[in-house]
């Protein structure tokens, strides 16, 4: 072997593509071809109501579709307001909760592990169980509601378009709140104690802690998980079927709530070119993120 | 490049997040097990193991817990050397044939289910569905079904003469209601609709004198509860041959009547199976519709204060009832037609089929069954038969599986909300049923 080709070795760095390799080759059999597939469906007539025959290529007749769609347009907003409204709830709340468990006090272990709880009930569970506390019949909210003279008598928050969307989003901001407090804890503890103190010393008030100090030193964590959580409540179906199926009258019906609906009724072809302009919509908060991390990471 | 690697990897985290998972991907290959000779059109050979897979669904567990019986009394005493394996799948408002349709398509699913023919001419379609027409014709137990029901599983594929599934259970809705609570506020039973809606309205009341109603007249179903909804448009005139039709939208309008006029619980329009049940029987509700397979339960918690009336036709004898139907299909991809094949015998008119009657109460009204002491004494099976007069299915189109499983829930609630005039809603129904 020669000298250059040596130093092609070295500098190529192959030793580490191989290792990569068997986890590339994952990433491609689980993501990329079951995603290749979709998109070749988002180009079909692919709807199994009228059997395989039916099957054909009609280029992009889906996606002119869609956006004549009004089912998409109000699914489409009503996510963007469902992601804007609970991941913000969710992050000021989580953070909130951060700082209060990263303070010493007694029983903050058991504090810690019980506001993990709904973290880890599994979204199915979560829908059911808020499904029947918001009950207009049996609920205890509504019962709670009423003892406290708040209303006068039950009120069917899940049948009614406007309540039934905030009640989800309560259900939401209450799942996602543990997912933020626990990436910023894990952040806050990184904090060296010397920076507050060096703080303090210089006269910084409690709120100007949290400004110059606190946020800045887990920026990364906070973006990481604002990121991770934009998309999952951008995806979630689980919570929103299990509480309302997509009702009253479409009123949460969100676009991956949409998605599932029309790929369940077998229009496989629609349903993939509606996964596909979500994904897209995703990338749009993916992207930006991903560039300013590898940015800040070279320096 | 470093602003191309860092767009890779967001592609890869973002399609790896987005990836939508399979539903039914516990499906496992038809004709599993170590029996792998095509047999199909021929006769099995005694003796030799074979393995099927077996899918269905269960309204509630003591149900589960039954299937998980039957199928362990059919292991144990078939002599073909069957075992099935029985899977439950969620019955997921009715999305159940969708999600099996779903998993078949893809090379997996069962070889044999139960089903619901609403989703026969779909699978037919695909050609997904078994021809069983030989083995029916050959099965000495064929005549102790009716011929109404042959005639309704051919029809279901539009192939006269040909069988694609298995009569299993079927029954007529009708209303439970409570003699205690008719007697009090001295209503009779009603004998047609239009009594049957004056008793909606008498039942609705407010018994603590707090100015709100305690107790509604009907437990109306939101998801799930095209059946019923039809009854009010037949019994106004209407048919599913138009349903734009001035009679349809009557017949709707009284529908919406019932919920806009206070007489159903303000929940109505997302009430399920589970809620309309709970307000039966906690009595916020006088009445609801349902079949005879929530009679054991109801028996259970009312004893001798629960009884049952037929839908009524309307005075001007316009009348229908929903024939709820389950089958049995075999799935073209099985690799043991014939097994199946006894296997679906024995749930139809063999011991299968006692075991769900003793534990459910339905059945497939087949001759052994009917003439059982214990059937002709069920005054909730007498009140199910009644409805078979009128009793009928929502048209086999390719969508009807579809609006059964969301469309109609979601057009309803948009009528009864009001943001759908009745007009525009029937225009909906019918494009959702019918395609464009």
């Amino acid at each position: 072997m020669s000298g250059n080709r040596r130093r092609w070795i070295e500098k190529k760095a192959l030793w580490g593509y191989l290792l990569v390799a068997p986890a590339f080759l994952s990433v491609c059999l689980v993501v990329f071809i079951p995603a290749a597939k979709a998109l070749i469906m988002s180009l079909q007539s692919y709807d199994l109501r009228y059997g395989p025959e039916s099957i054909a290529f009609i280029g992009m007749k889906n996606f002119g579709q869609i956006f004549r769609d009004e089912l998409f347009w109000s699914s489409f907003l009503r996510t963007l307001l469902m992601v804007v409204v609970c991941v913000s709830l969710q992050f000021i709340l989580g953070f909130a909760l951060a700082l209060l468990l990263n303070r010493g006090f007694y029983g903050r272990g058991v504090v810690r592990a019980v506001s993990m709880i709904p973290w880890v009930v599994p979204g199915v569970l979560v829908g059911l169980i808020w499904r029947w506390m918001f009950d207009g019949n049996y609920g205890v909210i509504n019962d709670i509601l009423v003892k406290m003279g708040i209303l006068d008598s039950y009120y069917g928050f899940l049948a009614q378009p406007v309540s039934a969307l905030w009640s989800v989003f309560v259900t939401y901001i209450w799942q996602g709140i543990p997912f933020f407090m626990l990436m910023i804890l894990a952040g806050l503890q990184g904090i060296p104690w010397d920076v507050y103190e060096a703080a303090t010393i210089d006269g910084a008030t409690g709120w100007q802690r949290l400004i110059y100090v606190t946020i800045p030193s887990i920026k990364n964590s906070i973006s990481v998980s604002v990121m991770l959580r934009i998309i999952w409540v951008a995806n979630s179906v689980d919570v929103i079927f299990n509480m309302t199926e997509g009702g009253p009258a479409n009123a949460t019906q969100t676009l991956a709530v949409y998605i599932y609906q029309k790929a369940k009724s077998m229009n496989l072809g629609y349903s993939s070119a509606l996964a596909l302009l979500l994904m897209a919509a995703l990338m749009c908060v993916a992207v930006p993120y991903m560039v300013r991390t590898f940015r800040s990471e070279t320096g | 490049m470093k602003k191309k690697s860092a767009i890779f990897l967001a592609v890869i985290l973002t399609l790896g997040l987005t990836a939508c998972s399979s539903k039914g991907d516990s499906a496992e290959n038809a004709g599993a097990g170590g029996e792998t000779r095509e047999v199909s059109g021929e006769t099995e050979a005694s003796g030799e193991a074979i393995e099927l897979t077996y899918w269905y669904w269960a309204d509630t567990t003591e149900q589960s817990d039954l299937m998980k019986s039957i199928v362990a009394e059919y292991n144990a005493t078939n002599t073909m050397n069957v075992t099935v394996h029985a899977e439950e799948n969620a019955w997921n408002g009715g999305a159940y044939v969708e999600d099996m349709y779903v998993a078949v398509a893809g090379g997996g699913g069962p070889d044999i289910s139960t089903f619901r023919i609403s989703g026969a001419s779909m699978f037919h379609n695909g050609g997904y569905l078994y021809n069983c027409t030989d083995l029916v014709n050959g099965w000495e137990d064929k005549g102790a079904l009716a011929d109404s029901i042959w005639e309704s599983i051919s029809e279901s594929t539009g192939t006269p003469g040909e069988y694609y599934s298995v009569p299993w259970t079927y029954e007529t809705l009708y209303v439970y209601y409570r003699p205690s609570m008719f007697e009090e506020l001295n209503i009779k039973v009603p004998e047609t609709y239009e009594e049957f809606m004056t008793a909606i309205e008498k039942c609705t009341r407010d018994t603590d004198g707090d100015g709100k109603t305690d107790v509604y007249g009907l437990s109306l179903r939101g998801p799930g509860g095209q059946e019923p909804w039809y009854y009010w448009l037949y019994a106004n005139g209407a048919t599913f041959d138009d349903l734009t039709s001035e009679a349809a939208v009557k017949g709707m309008e009284a529908y919406k009547s019932i919920y806009t006029n206070g007489w159903a619980p303000e929940t109505a329009p997302t009430d399920a199976y589970s809620e309309i049940m709970a307000n039966f029987k906690s009595g916020r509700a006088a009445m609801v519709i349902h079949h005879v397979g929530s009679s054991v339960d109801m028996t259970d918690t009312f004893g001798e204060d629960v009884a049952a009336f037929t839908l009524p036709a309307s005075e001007a004898g316009n009348g229908w009832d929903a024939l709820c139907d389950t089958e049995l299909v075999i799935m073209s991809s099985t690799k043991h037609p014939e097994a199946a094949f006894d296997f679906a015998k024995f749930m139809a008119t063999g011991k299968g089929q006692e075991m769900w009657f003793e534990g459910t109460r339905k059945c497939n009204l087949n001759e052994k069954i009917s003439a059982r002491e214990d059937f002709q004494n069920n005054q909730f099976l007498k009140t199910s038969l009644e409805g078979l007069d009128h009793a009928g299915m929502f048209p086999f189109t390719p969508h009807c599986s579809e609006f059964i499983s969301t469309t109609w829930a979601s057009i309803t609630q948009r009528i009864l909300l009001d943001q759908l005039s009745v007009e525009e809603g029937m225009q909906e129904y019918k494009t959702a049923l019918y395609g464009e």
